[in-house]
């Protein structure tokens, strides 16, 4: 039959666990969820207060005062790459966030992609990793075509970081290709310049649709300070390239505001001119309602401890409208959950990853631990990708995965061979795909679960994911195999030589561990932003109305002929 | 696949009906002149688009003496009559003395895998549950270590257990190994 | 026009919509629990459908079954009665996502007005008057303090998820105020699963009156005027009449054409009855929205003449109403007695049992008697239900002549077998109380607890 068979999942928190579990859960989790906090205050202080006060002495405002008024008031702000650079230094110096925020909020009822120069941070210039921030949000609002909002305050390069950020694939440069490439595509792009635009960092407002410049702003391929005769002319960087020039005289930009608050109401006004989202019209006739279990609730029951198990369905039944899900080929791959939802009303994919055990499907009254990809499951979840993508289905990945199974058995399977053509299904989708790495997101496993490199567009971490080759341990045994026995125990009977293979194996253990930390893989952008437990549900009714926001540029099936249908009706039990 | 699920008795004399536990479209009937055990696999049931396999409950056995329905999925109500038994014959049972309401004896839970058995969360905490504890369908009574995951165990008021129980005594220690269908609680109705 | 309908609910109600059902021409299909299956209004239905067993969270709030019976047997849409999954948005939701009309409003507008306080905000918002108290619930002790210092004690606090006149508490002043929060707070969690709270100001002695509204798809709407409420026993209803004698004509239409305004402005859809409170001074606050249909809808029926489960059904099925505001007029007096199976003279309790005598007179006069029953003699009533025998509704061209109407029906009418309320319904009418208007909805016309028959 044609229609979308959603039936309830899930149970009440306390059916699931005991209340002291649950408390224990949440408690280690508040721990890091409360560093995550604090942490990110820290980047949202910029350069700290005596940076504020300049801005605002010149009659600026600050970056965040700028977001505020600019986006809606019913809107918060979806960050990405809040971590970016998190923990390194350039000499003395630290760049919060990489000088810039970049951020997911609706403008006018309408998502948009803003990039804001943090002009806290050394008056907004752009450091390494600055340029692979802004190309990173720039290609998120390309693949779901969304508007982009540049709020530029930027005084170009950190120069003595120059090698690092200019001259690269993805250095500065690459800004301006990726404005070229939406503009290209037909998404649209305003500016607002509210002060410094110098150097390549001018070519980002020309190549949008609409700039605004207010009295304070000015754009120039060189500052006066590389001017010849600047100097004894009294002319200043305003004189040269300010409003006057570029509104009137060259027509680089479009409108002159007198102040900030200004030109955010212009922008507003000019977004609102876009076509409105075609969410609702993708509804099918539902409208969003929040989870019948609350969401809040996930928090007490994923425990911390990735040695720990829990039900993945009473997490799904957390993330998905009235708590309901339809499982596609719920009897096969047991390991694996593959499924279709509502969420904020619209149609999405699931896949996650059972945990604990589930029935071995080669020997009788045997069980294998699930988290691991079996070959039933990669062909589930190979199947079901491939039709998400037929029907324009966007696909979240739920990743809690230790890895594929390993083996003589294994390898004669064939995982290898069903692992690539998920792999390659996953590399050649064009719908939009999303992944939350929840806690173990390990090895071959992360890659199959669309990871970082199968480009999702975007990928969210938890403050308890493990992301790595492998678990330490396992790393530990591959490391000193040869003084192991069958069994992965040390097989020697001197003390002395065990003491220095417990101690070596410890230390590797340790290395990966660190590794893992989350904020380590968001500095370098190896995952693009970590988000607290009760913020995921949220997301992902932000990333699904952004998903269905633009129309004409994506396939999107209406339900009655999914492909999914063939699935299930092929796999329905009769006989 | 899905939690099976036990179909519902009703006795008229020599005569066993096993009936649908709920509504649903039922497929992959059995045919007449089959033997039915406890626990076989005898069907399955598809409420809303989800699917369970129907089992035969504990202590219930028989041969199949009715037809199947005509059709290959037909829809059933709750109460429906899925198959007509009778019993195979003269001293053969399969358990069927096994789940009497009112003895008292060998109410035990077993475990489901075979692994090592934890009474605590962790060395540190209080245990899940102890002697002289009533709990209830669900309740968390312990923890399974299985190739380097735990996994919580549940009471489960199936397979001739009450729905409230108190526990008489652990018959396994903290930490101990067990193997699968190991005695681990000995429990009384409560 | 549907060609078949599924009933997910039992006893009268499941007669009354089969009622309508075959006046449009729709086949009914009827669940049962085990404990129901062979009952009298079963008869009358083309297919019944076993759901579980006799409590109903094992039959008839099992959604999945319910809606899993209406898919089985071709029906394309459900009425879900009242009580059960009636106001429940998740059923609702669940029925429209498998294909099933749902016969109400949609999920999102259930769910707003099934928590108190976001619909008292959303009522506030269309104009409206509400009793005074805490905008949204409250997020503390504090807070409950401030808000109570401005609207003045008396206050109760009641739950944003409440209901039936549970998990509410008056407080005389700050320290009981203080006192009770944290209790009400608890209770509210374990009976309604949420501890959020509002505050409102106590209104004692008033007059409930409610407004019977009919909107359908096309934000077309009318009003059926108002019903009174007011006596009430722990905040069940015993007795309801329509017109409210406390009202003039000007009043009601006005308070009509508000309620039917704020209904099509809150976006519903289908049946509804917006309740308010009418304060000893004459002042009216609503109280609550009901997103279904109810028990004591037979008065609104007799003085209007318009059926309004039929017009649910068309509603349902997308058609325009067949009605504007013009057509509706009041037409005599109507008064509802519930006959429950309880003992009132041993504090209401159940009286369940098999009705071996059950004679329920209709043509004394002077007015008419509609019954409204599912119950024949012979029949025995289950102890998982409400305890409901059948309401006797009198309908007359006066207050008074309907008033006698009923007194003479109940005084003719026999039923043994179980004890009923009938004795309590007849102290009521008989009582001066009752037919000076001199009552409201803290005690009970003519009767007592320790009153006997």
């Amino acid at each position: 039959m044609a229609h979308v068979p959603l039936s309830p999942i899930g149970q009440p928190s306390d059916s699931a666990l005991d209340s002291s579990t649950l408390e224990k859960n949440r408690a280690e989790l508040a721990e890091r969820e409360t560093v995550l906090a604090e942490r990110r205050a820290i980047v949202e202080a910029g350069w700290g207060e005596k940076y504020v006060e300049r801005v605002h002495q010149k009659g600026k405002l600050t970056t965040r005062e700028r977001l505020e008024l600019l986006v809606d008031e019913d809107s918060s702000l979806f960050e990405v790459g809040t971590f970016v650079n998190w923990g390194r230094s350039f000499g003395k110096l630290a760049s919060p966030g990489a000088g810039v925020v970049t951020t997911f909020a609706k403008v006018e009822g309408r998502w948009c992609v803003i990039i804001a120069n943090d002009n806290t941070v050394a008056s907004g210039s752009w450091w390494p990793m600055s340029p692979e921030k802004i190309e990173r949000a720039q290609e998120m609002a390309l693949r779901l075509r969304l508007p982009v909002i540049y709020l530029v305050d930027c005084s170009g390069l950190y120069l003595p970081e120059q090698s690092k950020s200019f001259p690269g694939r993805t250095g500065a440069g690459h800004i301006f290709k990726k404005n070229s490439e939406l503009s290209a595509g037909g998404v649209p792009q305003v500016a607002g310049v509210f002060g410094d635009c110098i150097a390549g960092g001018g070519y980002m407002p020309i190549i949008s649709d609409r700039v605004f410049m207010t009295e304070q702003a000015y754009m120039v391929i060189a500052g006066a300070a590389l001017i010849k005769g600047a100097k004894s002319q009294h002319l200043s960087s305003l004189d040269i390239g300010g409003p006057e020039v570029h509104v009137h005289l060259s027509a680089c930009a479009d409108v002159r505001v007198p102040d900030d608050q200004t030109a955010l109401i212009q922008i507003r006004a000019e977004i609102a001119k876009l076509p409105s989202s075609g969410a609702d019209y993708y509804r099918t006739g539902a409208d969003a309602h929040d989870p019948h279990f609350p969401s809040r609730e996930i928090g007490g029951l994923l425990p911390s401890d990735h040695r720990m198990t829990y039900d993945v369905m009473d997490i799904l039944a957390r993330l998905v409208d009235h708590s309901y899900f339809w499982e596609v080929l719920p009897d096969r791959g047991r390991e694996m959950v593959t499924g279709i939802a509502r969420v904020g009303g619209l149609y999405v994919g699931f896949v996650a990853n059972r945990q604990g055990l589930v029935d071995d499907p080669v020997h009788h009254d045997q069980v294998k631990p699930a988290g691991i990809l079996y070959k039933e499951g990669i062909a589930k979840v190979s199947s079901f990708s491939r039709a998400c993508n037929s029907d324009g289905i966007p696909i979240i990945w739920l990743q809690d995965i230790s890895g594929f199974d390993i083996g003589v058995e294994a390898e004669r399977l064939g995982l290898l061979g069903y692992g690539s053509n998920l792999i390659y299904t996953n590399s050649t989708n064009d719908v939009p795909m999303f992944t939350v790495l929840m806690r173990k997101a390990s090895g071959a496993g992360y890659y199959a679960m669309a990871g970082l490199p199968y480009e999702p567009v975007v990928q969210l971490s938890t403050t308890i994911t493990r992301q790595s080759v492998m678990e330490g341990r396992t790393l530990a045994i591959a490391a000193f195999n040869t003084k192991l026995d069958d069994e992965f125990e040390i097989a020697t009977d001197d003390p002395e030589e065990r003491a220095k293979i417990e101690a070596g194996m410890q230390a590797t253990e340790e290395r990966i561990e660190g590794d893992m930390d989350p904020f380590k893989a968001a500095a370098q952008m190896d995952t693009d932003e970590i988000v607290a437990l009760d913020d995921l549900r949220p997301w992902l009714v932000a990333l699904a109305e952004m998903a269905y926001q633009s129309t004409g540029y994506r396939r999107i099936k209406n339900p009655r002929i999914w492909s999914m249908h063939d699935i299930a009706a092929l796999s329905a039990p009769r006989g | 696949m899905n939690q099976p699920i036990e179909m519902l008795v009703e006795t008229e004399g020599e005569k066993t009906y096993l009936l649908a536990p709920t509504v649903g479209a039922f497929t992959c009937s059995l045919p007449k002149g089959l033997l039915l055990i406890p626990g076989q696999r005898a069907g399955s049931l598809t409420t809303l688009g989800v699917s369970h396999p129907v089992i035969v409950p504990t202590g219930c056995s028989g041969r199949i003496v009715s037809e199947r329905f005509e059709r290959v999925v037909e829809p059933v109500s709750f109460g429906t009559r899925l198959y007509e038994l009778e019993p195979i014959g003269e001293g053969v049972s399969f358990g069927a003395a096994a789940a009497s309401e009112d003895s008292s004896a060998d109410l035990v839970v077993v475990s489901t895998h075979a692994g090592r058995f934890w009474h605590r969360p962790s060395p540190a905490d209080d245990a899940f549950a102890s002697t002289g504890d009533v709990v209830e369908d669900g309740a968390v009574i312990g923890l399974i270590e299985v190739m380097k995951t735990f996994t919580h165990v549940h009471y489960r008021a199936t397979d001739g257990l009450p729905a409230r129980a108190k526990i008489l005594r652990f018959l396994i220690d903290d930490g101990a190994e067990a193997e699968s269908g190991a005695p681990l609680i000995e429990v009384e109705p409560a | 026009m549907f060609h078949r309908l599924l009933i997910a609910n039992r006893g009268e109600v499941a007669t009354r919509i089969a009622r309508a059902c075959r006046d449009l021409g729709v086949e009914p299909v009827c669940v049962a629990s085990t404990a129901d299956m062979g009952s009298t209004w079963l008869e009358d239905m083309e297919e019944v459908v076993c759901v579980g067993e006799g409590p109903a969270a094992k039959s008839y709030l099992r959604a999945d079954r319910v809606l899993q019976a209406a898919l089985q047997t071709s029906c394309t849409a459900i009425h879900p009665g009242w009580g059960f999954l009636a106001e429940d948005p998740r059923f609702a939701a669940l029925c429209i996502q498998h294909g099933v009309t749902f016969v109400g409003p949609s999920p999102a507008v259930i769910s707003r007005m099934g928590l108190k306080s976001p619909a008292k905000e959303a009522i506030r918002g269309v104009g409206l008057p509400v009793i005074p108290g805490s905008v949204g619930t409250l997020d503390d002790v504090e807070e409950a303090v401030r808000v109570a210092n401005e609207i003045e004690y008396p206050i109760i606090l009641k739950a944003d998820a409440g209901g039936g006149g549970r998990g509410m508490r008056k407080c005389d002043n700050e320290a009981e105020l203080r006192e009770s929060f944290p209790t009400a707070m608890a209770e509210a969690l374990s009976a309604f699963g949420t501890g959020r709270l509002y505050l409102e100001k106590f209104l004692s002695g008033g007059r409930h009156i409610e407004v019977q509204i009919l909107v359908d798809a096309f934000g077309n709407g009318v009003h059926l005027y108002e019903r009174d409420c007011s006596v009430q026993r722990n905040h069940q209803k015993l007795v309801e009449e329509s017109p409210s004698p406390v009202l003039n004509q000007e009043e009601r239409e006005e308070l009509g054409a508000k309620a039917v305004a704020a209904a099509i402005e809150l976006g519903y859809r289908g049946a509804g009855t917006i309740e308010f409170l009418r304060s000893a001074e004459g002042e009216l606050y609503f109280m609550e929205m009901n997103t279904r249909l109810q028990v004591e809808h037979p008065v609104s029926e007799l003085v209007t003449g318009i059926d309004i489960v039929c017009e649910q059904l068309r509603i349902a099925a997308n058609q325009k109403l067949s009605v504007a505001q013009a057509d509706v007029e009041l037409k005599g007096h109507a008064i509802e007695c519930r006959i429950n199976a309880e003992d009132p003279a041993a504090n209401f309790q159940p009286s369940p049992g098999k009705l071996e005598i059950f004679e329920l007179a209709r043509g004394e006069g002077p007015g008419h008697i509609r019954i409204d029953t599912h119950l024949a003699v012979g029949d025995t009533i289950p102890p998982y239900y409400d305890s409901l025998i059948a309401k006797v509704i009198s309908h007359a061209e006066t207050r008074e002549l309907a008033v006698e109407t009923a007194i003479n029906s109940l005084q003719a009418s026999r039923l043994e077998g179980v004890k009923s309320t009938i004795p309590l319904h007849l102290a009521v009418l008989l009582s001066r109380e009752f037919l000076a208007n001199d009552y409201d909805t803290s005690s009970i016309p003519g009767w007592t607890p320790d009153s006997t028959s």
